[in-house]
């Protein structure tokens, strides 16, 4: 039990380090804004709060004290400096290491977490107390403020409504420990509601059903009662009411009757219910002002849910079989003449269809939960490098595949990295430039039909084509008579064995090159592209698919054997009579729309004999970057919606066929990748050339 | 190969192809199927004879004898895809088909030497890893992580 709430702990302070690390970000560019304080101040005392209620206390002990500086930094004892936000960005990820170690048994790492410590304590506010012991830590806190406000008028009462939800208890939290904590904070007196506790035949162990109100008499204000609840505030209501200052908790005359009374009645206190100690009261209440703070947490209802992502994997998996088997039944339905079952049949493809579309956009996850890395690497490149760089992000709202995107992190960390690194000048050369010194990286992506674009754009200094050219011949990975467009020597920084950095530097060059983020893309049936001028930037450009496992296709026969076009990459579906074939049938080009046209012969590509009549085949249009090409084929059965199942790594060289699909009829459907077809035959085709030569 | 010569007894499965035997490990086998026609995927090499769907994955089938190298032209109406796991991962089924699944025992070392006098196709000839003698048969067996690298490559 205790592993799994550990775990769950450990994923939620995960997501609040990511929080506080976004919030950094902001806070750098905003360093007043009150509240960027009070969000960090908040994650970081729920990691501290938590890590302390599930076993990891040296992470808590440590956030305690990065907590502490921004504790002082909101009371305005101290201001926000580029110190602190680096320290903080460091702190962050020693909160990871401490996250995935748990408790620190080596005495070096404890050795070292003291030291950490003491250069966070370094940057206190003076003359304010040092963390000593995580238990004593409320005390302390609370003794300090008792000094600085004795003067003022009496200790002050609140009436602290405590509704849990139901599911409290799933969480581990224990309601007991909160209301201890509550009454830590100064004198309280304590109701508790079991009206709506089950009658013992019906209990349920698990359902948090009591309510409680606590009476309080403290000297903190309504913010530290606030952050007892912390931790739960998602899970219950909470409603703090400031009462009539005075001595109402040691009130042995009245309160203990109305406590019993609303006790037994179920009927909750109310502000007014305390108005009779007002007239005891009267002076004290005159001088206090009539502020009757209420906050009350809204019933939050609950918008997003928690899933874990093999569960979301599973489904996907299943709606994938489902859709399958939805075919097989379209099937049997179209050949039996039972109209109620073709009709509950169409009914239910009509569901399934639906529940694909949802399964489909739920496995779906934002790039932007990644981009705060990327920022970070910017950030720490500029430190690094002495160079000024800005990260724009435009679209970061765009949703791909968890699987894709984890695909494109590591390409896309090294593209930026050599835009920082080798892409923007230093920020002299800029200046002499007559450019901006500051430099910028933009990541910018969109959608493009099925497909989404990313883009990352720097305004450095650009590639110069001859110097690839050079460098390549160098290399040996291109000839040095080769003639080339500006467009194919950009292209080559792709080539395996390339890379363009003249010495290998710290940030980049660690011996991979562009080659690998190219495979590593195309792994993803994504392609990248790079366009650059000189001194005016580089722009890489990722096109990559929304998602692998269910796409649109186009069924069709070739030598008759069931193969898939994606229908993304079908630009136009032609006859051989709507096009103008070479005369002397030599050169595989026909000209349509003006156009001259490339085509392969799948026939002959794929089992060695052409196709036997060209008039009777069919044309399928595909675009290759800005030309097109066409696929010529036996025949076109029809349009479906397939699932994908890549045919693993015995056939990853075979890699023009990009999966199989399990058909209605139980046969086997192979899906072709246009793109590496046409590369594959162009392949084909230049080494026919070269061996005439 | 190592697995097979240091456990004290391991079982495996024999096969039989133009009437020579030939084992797996038994552990190694995931399914044996009756022969079921492969879909065939252009531009592969010529022993994988194409793909069949196992229970939604996508199985490549090798052509054992094209893969050996052996002549093997008589029909087989035993003929069966024996469904091997490379290693622990996912995409790691390999289907085989064989003439015929032959019988399943367990053997001890001392039946089995390292020698293999038996000679297949080249390229897979150093993943036949020894010969056992049973009865009156000498089966080769066969190290399917090292074969599995061939295919792959």
């Amino acid at each position: 039990m205790l592993d799994r709430f550990q775990q769950k702990f450990v994923e939620e302070a995960t997501d609040n380090v990511a929080s506080i690390e976004e919030a950094l970000f902001e806070l750098e560019n905003d360093p007043e804004n009150k509240e960027i304080i009070e969000r960090l101040f908040r994650s970081m005392h729920t990691i501290k709060g938590g890590g302390a209620m599930f076993g990891f206390n040296d992470l808590s002990n440590f956030t305690h004290n990065l907590e502490t500086i921004y504790d002082h930094i909101r009371n305005d004892k101290i201001k926000v400096t580029k110190d602190i936000i680096s320290l903080t960005f460091e702190s962050l990820d020693y909160i990871r290491l401490l996250l995935e170690k748990g408790q620190l048994t080596d005495p070096d790492d404890i050795a070292h977490q003291q030291d950490y410590i003491k250069r966070l304590q370094a940057h206190f506010a003076p003359g304010e107390g040092l963390y000593v012991n995580p238990n004593k830590a409320g005390q302390q806190q609370a003794a300090q403020p008792q000094v600085e406000k004795e003067e003022e008028a009496g200790p002050k009462n609140y009436l602290v409504n405590f509704e849990p939800f139901e599911n409290l208890l799933s969480n581990g939290t224990n309601p007991l420990f909160i209301i201890e904590d509550l009454m830590a904070l100064g004198e309280a007196k304590t109701v508790s509601y079991l009206q709506d506790v089950h009658p013992f035949m019906e209990f349920e162990p698990l359902a948090m059903r009591i309510k409680w109100q606590v009476v309080l008499q403290t000297d903190q204000d309504v913010n530290d009662i606030k952050d007892v609840f912390i931790f739960v505030e998602d899970d219950c209501k909470v409603e703090i009411t400031e009462l009539p200052k005075g001595d109402i908790v040691s009130n042995t005359d009245k309160l203990p009757e109305m406590m019993a009374n609303a006790h037994s009645t179920g009927v909750m206190l109310k502000k007014e219910d305390f108005d009779v100690f007002k007239v005891v009261k009267q002076a004290a209440v005159a001088s206090a002002k009539p502020e009757a703070k209420q906050q009350q947490q809204e019933t939050a209802k609950i918008a997003t849910q928690r899933v874990s992502s093999a569960k979301i994997d599973e489904l996907v998996n299943a709606v994938g079989e489902l859709v399958t088997m939805q075919a097989q039944l379209n099937l049997i339905a179209s050949k039996s003449n039972n109209e109620a079952f073709a009709s509950i049949t169409e009914q239910m493809e009509k569901i399934t269809r639906q529940l694909r579309e949802t399964s489909f956009e739920m496995s779906l996850v934002p790039l932007q939960g990644e981009l705060v890395r990327f920022q970070r690497l910017v950030r720490d490149l500029s430190n690094k490098l002495g160079k000024q760089l800005e990260f724009v992000v435009e679209g970061g709202d765009i949703e791909l595949d968890k699987n894709i995107i984890e695909h494109l992190i590591d390409p896309l960390l090294h593209i930026i990295r050599n835009s920082g690194d080798h892409g923007i000048e230093m920020p002299d050369e800029r200046i002499k430039k007559g450019k901006n010194p500051k430099g910028t990286i933009l990541l910018k992506a969109f959608y493009s039909g099925s497909n989404v674009v990313i883009q990352i754009i720097d305004d450095g200094k650009g590639m110069d084509p001859a110097k690839i050219f050079a460098k390549a011949v160098e290399k040996g990975v291109v000839d040095a008579s080769a003639k080339m467009t500006k467009q194919e020597i950009l292209n080559l920084i792709f080539a395996s064995g390339f890379s363009t950095a003249e010495k290998v530097s710290d940030v980049s060059g660690r011996g991979v090159g562009m080659d690998v983020v190219k495979s590593k893309i195309q792994e993803v049936r994504g392609e990248v592209s790079v366009d650059s001028e000189i001194d005016q930037g580089t722009t890489l450009t990722l096109d990559i698919p929304l998602t692998l496992s269910i796409i649109d296709g186009l069924l069709t026969k070739i030598n008759d054997e069931q193969f898939i076009f994606p229908l993304s990459n079908i630009e136009r579906i032609l006859n051989p009579q709507e096009v103008k074939f070479n005369e002397n049938g030599i050169g595989n080009i026909f000209t349509y729309n003006g156009e001259q046209v490339q085509f392969i012969d799948l026939n002959n590509l794929f089992y060695y004999k052409p196709v036997e009549d060209i008039q009777k085949s069919k044309i399928l249009l595909v675009k290759n970057g800005d030309k097109h090409v066409g696929m010529v084929i036996d025949q076109i059965i029809g349009e479906y919606q397939i699932v994908v199942k890549p045919l693993g790594r015995f056939l990853r060289k075979v890699d023009m066929i990009s999966g199989a699909s399990v058909m209605g009829d139980g046969s086997l459907s192979l899906i072709i990748d246009t793109t590496r077809l046409i590369n594959y035959n162009n392949m084909l085709r230049n080494k026919k050339q070269q061996n005439k030569k | 190969m190592a697995e097979i010569i240091e456990n004290t007894t391991t079982s495996v499965t024999t096969f039989k192809i133009a009437g020579e035997y030939f084992a797996f490990e038994t552990m190694k086998i995931r399914h044996i199927l009756e022969y079921v026609e492969p879909t065939n995927v252009p531009l592969s090499k010529e022993y994988i004879m194409g793909v069949i769907n196992n229970h939604g994955n996508m199985v490549p089938v090798i052509d054992t004898s094209v893969l050996f190298g052996i002549k093997n032209d008589e029909d087989h109406p035993e003929a069966s895809i024996v469904i091997v796991s490379t290693d622990e991962s996912n995409d790691s089924l390999l289907g085989f088909l064989v003439d015929e699944v032959d019988d399943v025992f367990d053997y001890a070392p001392e039946s089995w030497t390292k020698d293999v006098v038996m000679q297949i196709s080249e390229q897979v000839q150093g993943t036949l890893s020894g010969t056992i003698k049973k009865d009156d048969k000498f089966v080769y067996t066969i190290n399917i992580a090292d074969l599995a690298k061939v295919v792959e490559n």
